[in-house]
C-alpha cells in the first residue's frame, strides 16, 4: 500500500477567500451576516456565514463563468488554489497529466439551490420558461464536474453525498484510491452553498434553538447555529509523488473510519466502540492524538452533544487530553466544506506545531480547547465528525 | 491489492414490471416494453409524456413488510423493498450479525426526495396556511442522504456507509465503492442499493435537452432519438468469497473490478470521441485483471440518445478493436427506461443474471444498426451464450463515467452451491 500525504489546501469561506489568510485567524469571532429577512429568518439575531465576491474569472472560461452557479464557482476557486499551491497548475495547465489526477468532492445540500433555479418554472406552471442551460446544475455532482472540465482532470472522479460528513467521506475515498495505486494525485474536497431553500430547511430545523448571544462551543448549552457556505479542497498524493515533485507534505493520512453506531447507543458504549474500532481504523491510539480537529458546530444539537461527550469521556478515562479545536467557530457551519477544513486545520497543526484557535468557547467547556493559537504535539491529529443519528466519519493524520 | 475476492450473494429489485428480481429478469428476457404515458402529473406541457413508472400495486401486495407511508419517500420505499429482498435472498439478517463492524451500505441515487421537494416548493410558491404546511412531507425526506439513513436504521447496517450521487453513473460508481470496502477489509459484507423516481422537474429537465423520445427508446438504432425516464430500485449483497463459502451462501457471480473517470468535456454531453468514457472501462479491466479476449458481453449504458450511444460505441471500439463483432452488447433501458441513479444497480443485477444463466436480455426496438457499431447488438430477442466476463457501463451528467467487470462465480463456489 502507498503512503498518502496532504500537500496543499485551497479554501474559500465566510472568513477568508484563500487558505493562507484563513491560517492567520486569531480567536476572535468572525463577522457573520444577518440572516436575510426574505429567506425564512428564524428571528431577530439570526446570522449566516455567507460569501460574496467569489472570483469566477480566475480559472473558468468566460462561457463557463456565465452559467456557473455559486457552489460551482466556489469549488473551482478552491480547487484552483489547491492545485497552484501544490505546484500542479501553472500557465493554464496541469504540470502532471490530468488523466492521473482524481477528483473527489463531498457535498450535503447544493441541490436546494440548483433545484429551485431550474425547477421554478415547472413548479409554478410556466414550463415554457424552462432554461435548459440550468438543468445540469440540479445534479449534486456538477461542482465536481466543473472542476474536472476547468482543469482538464480525467482521473477517477466521484461525488459523495452522505450528509454533513461528506467531506471526510471524500478524503477517505481519495485515500483508498491513492493507497491502492489507482492514482498518484487526488483532489479531495467539500463544498456547500446557501440558498433560500437550504435556509428554510435550517430555519425549520433550528426552530427551537437560541438565537441570542453567540454560538457556544463545547459547553453543552444552547448556542446560536450559523448556517454557512464555502469550499475546501485538499491535494492528496502518494509520498512517492510528493518526493518526485519535491513537495513538502503537511501531514500523512494514517487511516479513516466511516460507519454508524446503533441509534440510542449510550455514550460509554459509543466510546468503547470508538476506542476499539474507530481509532485503530484511523491508525492512531488515543495517546498519540495531540490535537482533535472537531466537527462541533457550537449548538446543542444531538451531533454536537454526542461528540463533546465522547471526547470528554475519552479524555477523562484515558488520562490524556489532546488540544481540541473547532474550525466552524471561525466560519459557521458549511457542513461538507467544513469537514474538509477540519482536516486542513489538523494537517496544518502537525506541520506547524501549533493549532488555530476556537472562537466563542463556552465557559463551561471541560475539554482542553485551544482558545488562542496553541502549541501541539506533532504525533497525530484526529478529525472527528458525528451526525447525531449514529453516523460518524473520522480521519487520522500524523506528521509526514 | 489484496487477495480478498468479492462475490454477489443476494439481489433485490423494484422495476416498472413490479416488485422482485424475478419480475424484472423475466420482463427483460421476454423483451417487454414498460414504456407508457406518465399519469402521475400533467405531461401536456412537455415535449414527451412517456416514462416507465413503477406500478402503483408495488407495496400493496400481502406480506410487504415495509410500509410506504412509514418510509415517507418513494425512492427510499422502493430501495427498502429491494434491500429486504436482497438480504433475504442472501440469507442474512444484519440484526443477528455479530460481525464487527457490521454489514456496510452504500446508496446510489440522483433525485430521491425530488417529488417531496416539489410538493413543498409548490406549496410555498402558492402560499399556504400553517395547517396545510403541516400536512407536507417532512423536510428530512428531501435530503439526499435520507435514503441512506432509512436503509441503515431499518436494516441495522452498521458497517461503513456512504451515498454516491454522480447522476446516472451513481449505481455503478457505488458498486465500485462497495467493492473496495470489502476488498480492503473495512467490512466483510455490504449492501449496494439505491432507488430513483420520476419527478416532474426531472422529466421537464430531460425534455428540455431533448433526451426523451416521443416514440420509443431505440438504443444503438440508427434512428434513435432518446429514452424514457424509468423508476425503480436495485440492491446487491456483496461479500468476501471466504465468508460466502463458509456460510454456504448461493454465489451468483464475482465482482472482479471497476473503473471511474471524468470526461472533462461538458456538463451534459459525453465526449465526442469516447476517450473519456474509455478511460473508465480500461481502468475497470485493469483492476479486474481481465484480458480483452475474455470479455464476452457488455451491458451498455445505452440511453438511446444520439450522442451517448455514439460515444459509448467509440469508447468500446477503441478498446476492443477487431474483437467487437465477437462481443454481445445490449441495453435494458430499451425496456425499463433510464432509472438514473438506480440504473447502474439494476443493470448490475441484469449482468449478474446474464453471467449466471448464460442469457442476455434484448435491446428492443432495434431495427437499423448504426454504421459505426460493429458489436453484436442483441436485437429484439434474448440470446444465450456462455459469458466468462462482462462489463456494465454507466455515464452521468458532469462527465462522470463508471464501469464494473463481473465474472462467473468462482469454480469451486459452483460446486459448493
Amino acid at each position: 500500500m502507498q503512503t498518502v500525504v496532504i500537500t496543499a489546501v485551497g479554501a474559500v469561506n465566510a472568513r477568508s477567500m484563500d487558505w493562507d489568510s484563513f491560517g492567520e485567524a486569531d480567536g476572535s469571532a468572525p463577522s457573520f451576516a444577518p440572516w436575510p429577512a426574505d429567506a425564512w429568518s428564524p428571528g431577530e439575531g439570526a446570522i449566516i456565514g455567507s460569501l460574496s465576491g467569489v472570483d469566477r474569472g480566475r480559472y473558468m472560461s468566460t462561457m463557463d463563468q456565465r452559467a456557473a452557479d455559486k457552489v460551482t464557482a466556489m469549488t473551482v476557486l478552491a480547487a484552483g488554489q489547491a492545485l497552484e499551491a501544490a505546484g500542479l497548475w501553472r500557465d493554464g495547465a496541469t504540470t502532471v497529466s490530468g488523466d492521473e489526477i482524481a477528483t473527489i468532492i463531498g457535498t450535503s445540500r447544493p441541490e436546494f439551490g440548483g433545484f429551485n433555479k431550474f425547477g421554478l418554472p415547472v413548479i409554478s406552471g410556466n414550463v415554457g420558461r424552462i432554461n435548459p442551460v440550468l438543468f445540469p446544475y440540479m445534479a449534486r455532482s456538477v461542482a465536481c464536474g466543473q472542476v474536472c472540465i476547468t482543469f482538464k482532470l480525467r482521473g477517477y472522479s466521484t461525488n459523495m453525498a452522505a450528509g454533513p460528513l461528506s467531506g471526510v467521506h471524500a478524503i477517505a475515498r481519495a485515500w483508498d484510491l491513492l493507497r491502492t495505486g489507482r492514482c498518484e494525485v487526488a483532489l479531495a474536497g467539500g463544498t456547500e452553498c446557501l440558498s433560500k431553500a437550504s435556509l428554510r430547511y435550517s430555519a425549520r430545523r433550528y426552530a427551537a434553538a437560541s438565537l441570542t448571544g453567540a454560538p457556544s462551543y463545547f459547553g453543552g448549552e444552547a448556542g446560536k447555529p450559523v448556517p454557512a457556505e464555502g469550499a475546501t479542497v485538499l491535494v492528496l498524493e502518494t509520498l512517492e509523488s510528493a518526493r518526485r515533485r519535491s513537495r513538502e507534505p503537511l501531514a500523512r493520512v494514517t487511516g479513516a473510519a466511516i460507519g454508524r453506531y446503533r441509534s440510542g447507543t449510550e455514550i460509554s458504549e459509543a466510546a468503547e466502540a470508538f476506542a476499539r474500532r474507530t481509532l485503530p481504523a484511523c491508525g492512531l491510539s488515543w495517546e498519540q492524538v495531540g490535537v482533535v480537529s472537531s466537527g462541533v458546530a457550537g449548538t446543542d444539537r444531538p451531533s454536537d452533544q454526542r461528540e463533546t461527550a465522547l471526547l470528554e469521556w475519552m479524555a477523562d478515562r484515558r488520562g490524556h487530553a489532546p488540544v481540541v479545536t473547532a474550525c466552524r467557530s471561525l466560519t459557521g457551519d458549511a457542513e461538507a466544506a467544513s469537514s474538509v477544513l477540519q482536516a486542513a486545520v489538523a494537517a496544518a497543526a502537525l506541520s506547524q506545531g501549533s493549532v488555530l484557535p476556537t472562537a466563542n468557547v463556552s465557559p463551561r467547556a471541560r475539554l482542553n480547547v485551544a482558545r488562542g493559537r496553541e502549541a501541539v504535539r506533532r504525533d497525530g491529529a484526529l478529525v472527528t465528525g458525528f451526525d447525531g443519528a449514529g453516523a460518524y466519519a473520522c480521519l487520522g493524520l500524523a506528521a509526514a | 491489492m489484496t487477495d480478498r475476492r468479492v462475490v454477489v450473494t443476494g439481489m433485490g429489485a423494484v422495476s416498472a414490471y413490479g416488485r422482485g428480481v424475478q419480475a424484472f429478469w423475466e420482463g427483460t428476457l421476454d423483451g417487454r416494453s414498460a414504456a407508457r404515458p406518465i399519469t402521475a402529473f400533467d405531461t401536456a406541457p412537455f415535449r414527451s409524456g412517456l416514462g416507465a413508472p413503477v406500478p402503483e400495486s408495488v407495496g400493496l401486495a400481502p406480506g410487504v413488510q415495509v410500509q410506504r407511508a412509514a418510509v415517507g419517500e418513494e425512492a427510499a420505499f422502493y430501495a427498502c423493498l429491494a434491500v429486504a429482498e436482497a438480504l433475504e435472498a442472501a440469507g442474512l439478517d444484519p440484526e443477528q450479525s455479530d460481525a464487527d463492524p457490521g454489514i456496510g451500505c452504500v446508496v446510489a441515487t440522483l433525485c430521491a426526495g425530488a417529488r417531496n421537494l416539489e410538493r413543498i416548493e409548490r406549496a410555498y410558491q402558492t402560499g399556504v396556511d400553517e395547517a396545510a404546511l403541516a400536512a407536507l412531507p417532512d423536510d428530512e425526506t428531501t435530503l439526499v442522504d435520507y435514503q441512506l439513513r432509512v436503509l441503515c436504521e431499518r436494516f441495522g447496517l452498521l458497517g461503513p456507509s456512504t451515498l454516491i450521487s454522480t447522476a446516472c453513473a451513481s449505481g455503478t460508481d457505488a458498486l465500485g465503492w462497495g467493492f473496495d470496502q470489502v476488498r480492503l477489509g473495512a467490512c466483510d459484507a455490504l449492501v449496494v442499493a439505491g432507488g430513483d423516481i420520476i419527478s416532474e422537474v426531472i422529466h421537464g429537465g430531460f425534455n428540455s435537452v431533448f433526451s426523451i423520445t416521443q416514440t420509443r427508446p431505440r438504443p444503438f438504432d440508427r434512428d434513435r432519438n432518446g429514452f424514457v425516464i424509468g423508476e425503480g430500485a436495485g440492491a446487491l449483497v456483496i461479500e468476501t468469497l471466504e465468508r460466502a463459502q463458509a456460510r454456504k451462501a448461493k454465489i451468483w457471480a464475482e465482482v472482479l473490478g471497476y473503473g471511474l473517470s471524468n470526461s472533462a468535456y461538458h456538463l451534459t454531453a459525453p465526449s465526442k470521441d469516447g476517450s473519456g468514457e474509455s478511460l473508465a472501462m480500461r481502468r475497470a479491466l485493469a483492476t479486474a485483471g481481465v484480458g480483452l479476449d475474455e470479455v464476452d458481453f457488455v451491458n451498455a449504458h445505452g440511453t438511446a440518445t444520439s450522442h451517448n450511444d455514439r460515444s459509448e460505441v467509440l469508447a468500446l471500439a477503441s478498446i476492443f478493436a477487431d474483437r467487437a463483432p465477437e462481443i454481445s452488447i445490449t441495453s435494458i433501458k430499451s425496456m425499463i427506461g433510464h432509472c438514473m441513479g438506480a440504473a447502474g444497480l439494476m443493470e448490475a443485477i441484469s449482468t449478474v443474471m446474464s453471467v449466471n444463466t448464460g442469457q442476455i436480455p434484448p435491446t428492443i426496438n432495434f431495427e437499423q444498426p448504426d454504421d459505426i457499431n460493429t458489436f453484436q447488438v442483441v436485437g429484439n430477442t434474448a440470446r444465450r451464450r456462455t459469458i466468462r466476463a462482462a462489463m456494465s457501463n454507466s455515464f452521468g451528467f458532469a462527465g462522470h463515467n463508471s464501469c464494473v467487470v463481473i465474472g462467473a462465480p468462482p469454480a469451486a463456489a459452483h460446486l459448493e452451491t
